[in-house]
């Protein structure tokens, strides 16, 4: 009997598909392979999305326009770079939209803007010192949230995703659609600045 | 030997391993030497490791059903006909209207401006008004002598005006300016070529 490609893929946990191969099956018509790249991706890409915004709700609706992006636009993807290069380059262009819009709202506050949207700033987290000790551990990750953030944004790409997302600088090489030879030195030049800007908040 | 600016220029190709086993003791050598760019190591690696430790989220529990209705949406406006397309206000970014902004107010300040130009401009103005401005104030009472050949050669014969006529108070032109008074004191005839020929020759 012949098998309908819109049929259910079961991933079997001994047999994983590679994304590559997922993403064929679902240009082939098999929604079931999306699901599975959906439950791949999902917080890998709203942990990206969200240390560049710093903010959750924004960072899940740039993922939610990421998936949305993959699907409609699925037979765009041609196997001559890696899928998750693919949609990591999606999700960023779509993080630095959120960023510019949100320099825009800030130039041109006369706009089409709601008032929350401007009440809406970045959830900087406190570097306040909580009277227990045990929370030290978390002052550092929110000093370290706030050096991210200050970075400029070709700096705050390539430390994420090279830090927090631990890619490879091939990976990042073709997500920026940089040489692999500036993507060394920006990671580089990101690291110097991350700790001038920590030694400036510790202060 | 290696020195600091070195040292830093590669220090992630060093903590990335991404370097040869000879730069490798190169690098290592200069670490043990030297106490900044110790510092500055191991404040690169204690940063990477506490990123790479940064508490990870995950998509709220109606990530799915959210992506899963705005691919159904998609879907069904994709079928639809599109009457949604025209225009429409929002579609404009708000860079625009600042733009649009600019550039009426430069049309309009051209248009002032032009119009202000034009009002001021000689060419507007009669011809005989015209013949006036260019006479330099001090030559006005010799133009009034007929005794000068010079002056009396420059007068057009289709055109005479009362500024040709003597002054009370000069007696030697008083025979002329009777004879002339009979005759009316103004034909306007404009003739445009002998007009600029004779501000040239005035000249």
């Amino acid at each position: 009997m012949k098998s309908s490609p819109k049929k259910k893929t079961e991933m079997n946990p001994e047999f994983q598909l590679t994304d590559e191969e997922l993403i064929s099956r679902f240009q082939a018509g098999d929604e079931g392979a999306f699901e599975e790249i959906v439950n791949r991706y999902a917080d890998r890409l709203l942990n990206f999305a969200y240390r560049f915004v710093l903010d959750r709700e924004e960072a899940e609706d740039i993922v939610q326009d990421t998936f949305l992006k993959v699907y409609q636009n699925r037979h765009a993807y041609r196997e001559i770079a890696k899928f998750s290069t693919w949609i990591y380059t999606i999700t960023g262009n779509l993080a630095k939209t959120i960023l510019r819009k949100r320099k825009n709202r800030k130039m041109f506050p006369f706009s089409r803007t709601t008032s929350e949207d401007n009440d809406k700033e970045i959830e900087y987290p406190s570097t306040e010192r909580p009277p227990d000790t045990k929370l030290a551990g978390e002052i550092e990750e929110q000093i370290i949230q706030r050096a991210i953030i200050k970075l400029p944004e070709h700096f705050r790409t390539v430390i994420i995703l090279r830090d927090i997302q631990d890619l490879s600088y091939e990976e990042i090489s073709n997500i920026i659609d940089a040489p692999l030879g500036t993507v060394k030195s920006r990671i580089n030049r990101a690291r110097l600045r991350l700790q001038e800007e920590l030694e400036h908040l510790r202060r | 030997m290696m020195n600091c600016y070195q040292f830093r220029n590669f220090i992630s190709n060093f903590i990335d391993e991404n370097i040869s086993f000879k730069n490798r003791q190169a690098f290592q050598e200069h670490l043990n030497e030297c106490p900044v760019c110790q510092k500055i190591y191991s404040s690169i690696l204690a940063t990477r490791q506490n990123m790479l430790s940064l508490p990870k989220i995950s998509v709220s529990d109606d990530f799915k059903l959210n992506l899963r209705n705005r691919i159904l949406s998609d879907r069904s406006a994709a079928t639809q006909p599109n009457s949604h397309r025209g225009f429409n206000l929002n579609r404009i970014p708000s860079f625009a209207y600042g733009f649009a902004v600019a550039v009426v107010a430069v049309v309009v300040g051209f248009f002032i401006l032009q119009s202000q130009s034009q009002r001021n401009s000689p060419d507007n103005m009669p011809p005989i008004v015209r013949q006036k401005m260019t006479q330099s104030p001090a030559q006005q009472p010799q133009d009034v002598t007929p005794n000068n050949p010079a002056q009396s050669g420059l007068q057009s014969p289709q055109y005479t005006s009362k500024q040709n006529q003597p002054l009370p108070s000069d007696t030697t032109t008083s025979n002329n300016s009777s004879s002339q008074s009979a005759e009316p004191t103004f034909e306007y005839e404009p003739n445009y070529e002998d007009q600029i020929k004779t501000v040239k020759d005035q000249r």
